[in-house]
């Protein structure tokens, strides 16, 4: 089903996306975790400041405890943001930078269903996306100990779980993108407008939960120490439906 | 019809649009002969030899090749056994060339190092260059070794010798010539006729998506004539209509037979009629090529 061949050849070709991602990552990581006192000392001039209560009470929430601040610059912020649109990068050209230059027809003629062909394309870019979220969490949370900030790696990497799971879907789409046109960018685009429309629903509260970016941040599990099961069981639902349509749409292409 | 041809289409239609692009093609390729698709461009070759290797789906009609119908199923342990060179020689331009064909190497089970280190060397094609360096000629060597190397039963080649230099063209049509000496097929779309007169044993000649004929260079070079005739008293153009002769074309005082069979009795009736000059001319592939391509069009027309 994964030409091991092949897949070489696709790291080959899109290593430089997954290892630049995965630098900004970490080094947005870092920062975040060197920041802390910094923003801390800010934070305590920004009391002087009348804010809604809201969002005074966020603040001192997360200034109040370096775990808080660390979970929700990460996950909720950064983390979801930079991967978004790393999956798009990733995903625009899975099938349309093999249309566009013509190599669709050298990998058509070889000895390979198109099956297999897609599976191969598709799981590269997905491992690359898990490694660089994966890997730059790591740095993030070797960071946080490095810093004197000490946080249990079984309480740090569940928000793994909804960030990689919203990343697959907006990576889905940006593949079924990918296969609907020839060129790269155009693709890119028209899945960027798509995820935009995706993130509609997180902006009103009745709707929140619907949205693929809101369970992205992973907010549920900072607020009650579990992970959302059920949403995430959706999350995946989805990106697995997107894989499947991409798939499709491959198998029935002509070179 | 041999039993077991190396390519078998039927029936094989497909259109782009309002174009018709093939239009009810029904071709067989005997095994171990180097088959030549000739036509001019937009003719409808590519269209088929992409319907050939699973590359575009056709609208009706079936396609076998060595001796298994196509089908998703297939394909893949089909193309195991199939080499192609495409007329855009769209390869992988950030590669090197020993990476091209390493990965090549681990796609096919019957990959020959050996062979293809002895291609390399004939083409003096350097293996640690990228293929976006390569020339346009050296492009069409290096699709041509990556055909050649899993050592292919049936070798298809779409206009294989854009950008090749005279010298670059021999070697690389006698490197052909030698793979279907040792029993490999090849189906070779061209619209450099003398090349192809050079190397094929077998020709269609297409145009308007349709084959209008399949002839053996054998019977071309022996029985595709044309007779210069010019009689001493009138002579109906009908009368010249003899079996084997295929047109008749009146040229000033006299006629042009275009015959394509049958060649010693048309002599014979010919020359029983009192006449100035009789006169047989050899054709070329390319003679017989316009002869076909020219009423085609004048039919359409």
């Amino acid at each position: 089903m994964v030409s091991r061949a092949l897949a070489a050849k696709e790291w080959r070709e899109t290593r430089w996306k997954h290892l630049v991602g995965l630098l900004v990552l970490s080094g947005l990581g870092v920062v975040i975790v060197a920041t802390f006192e910094w923003v801390r000392g800010m934070g305590d001039m920004l009391k002087a400041i009348p804010l809604p209560p809201e969002a005074a009470g966020m603040l001192a929430a997360q200034l109040s405890n370096h775990y808080v601040y660390l979970w929700t610059n990460w996950y909720s912020k950064n983390l979801y943001q930079i991967a978004t649109i790393l999956a798009l990068v990733v995903g625009m050209s899975v099938v349309a930078a093999e249309t566009g230059r013509g190599t669709l027809g050298f990998l058509f003629t070889r000895p390979l269903s198109r099956t297999a062909i897609f599976t191969t394309k598709y799981l590269v870019g997905a491992a690359g996306l898990a490694a660089a979220i994966t890997g730059s969490t790591l740095v993030t949370w070797a960071a946080a100990i490095a810093w004197g900030y000490p946080v249990a790696l079984a309480r740090f990497a569940p928000g793994l779980a909804p960030a990689l799971a919203g990343t697959l879907v907006v990576y889905g789409l940006a593949v079924v993108c990918s296969a609907l046109s020839r060129d790269q960018v155009r693709a890119g685009v028209a899945a960027a407008l798509a995820a935009l429309v995706l993130s509609v629903p997180g902006y009103f509260p009745r709707t929140a939960a619907f949205s693929v970016f809101r369970q992205m941040q992973a907010v549920y599990y900072l607020s009650t120490g579990s992970l959302r099961w059920d949403a995430l069981a959706g999350v995946l639902a989805v990106a697995l439906i997107l894989a499947l349509a991409a798939g499709y749409l491959f198998v029935r292409k002509e070179a | 019809m041999s039993a077991d041809p190396a390519v078998r289409l039927q029936g094989l239609h497909r259109r782009f649009g309002e174009v018709r692009a093939v239009n009810g093609v029904d071709l067989e390729v005997p095994r171990g002969c180097t088959f030549g698709l000739l036509g001019p461009n937009g003719a409808g070759k590519t269209t088929t030899l992409k319907l050939l290797l699973g590359l575009l789906r056709p609208d009706s009609g079936t396609v076998e090749l060595l001796g298994q119908p196509v089908s998703g199923a297939s394909l893949p342990g089909l193309l195991a056994r199939v080499g192609y060179v495409s007329e855009g020689r769209d390869l992988y331009d950030y590669l090197r060339v020993g990476e091209l064909l390493a990965l090549n190497a681990r796609l096919y089970p019957s990959w020959d190092g050996d062979a293809v280190r002895r291609y390399l060397e004939i083409f003096n094609l350097p293996a640690g260059r990228r293929v976006d360096e390569l020339s346009q000629g050296m492009k069409s060597q290096l699709a041509l070794v990556l055909a050649l190397g899993q050592r292919p039963e049936l070798l298809v080649l779409d206009e294989p010798t854009g950008g090749l230099d005279p010298v670059m063209r021999r070697e690389f049509l006698a490197l052909v010539a030698d793979e279907v000496a040792g029993g490999r097929t090849c189906v070779l779309s061209s619209h450099i006729l003398h090349e192809v007169e050079r190397v094929a044993d077998l020709v269609a000649i297409m145009q308007h998506g349709r084959i209008l004929a399949v002839r053996s260079m054998e019977a071309i070079r022996s029985n595709e004539k044309r007779i210069r005739f010019v009689p001493q008293h009138e002579v109906k153009e009908e009368d010249l209509r003899l079996a084997g002769v295929a047109a008749v074309e009146r040229q000033g005082k006299g006629f042009v037979l275009s015959v394509s069979a049958d060649l010693d009795a048309v002599i014979r009736r010919l020359a029983a009629v009192p006449h100035f000059v009789l006169e047989v001319i050899d054709l070329n592939l390319e003679d017989v090529f316009f002869d076909y391509v020219d009423k085609e069009s004048g039919r359409r027309g």
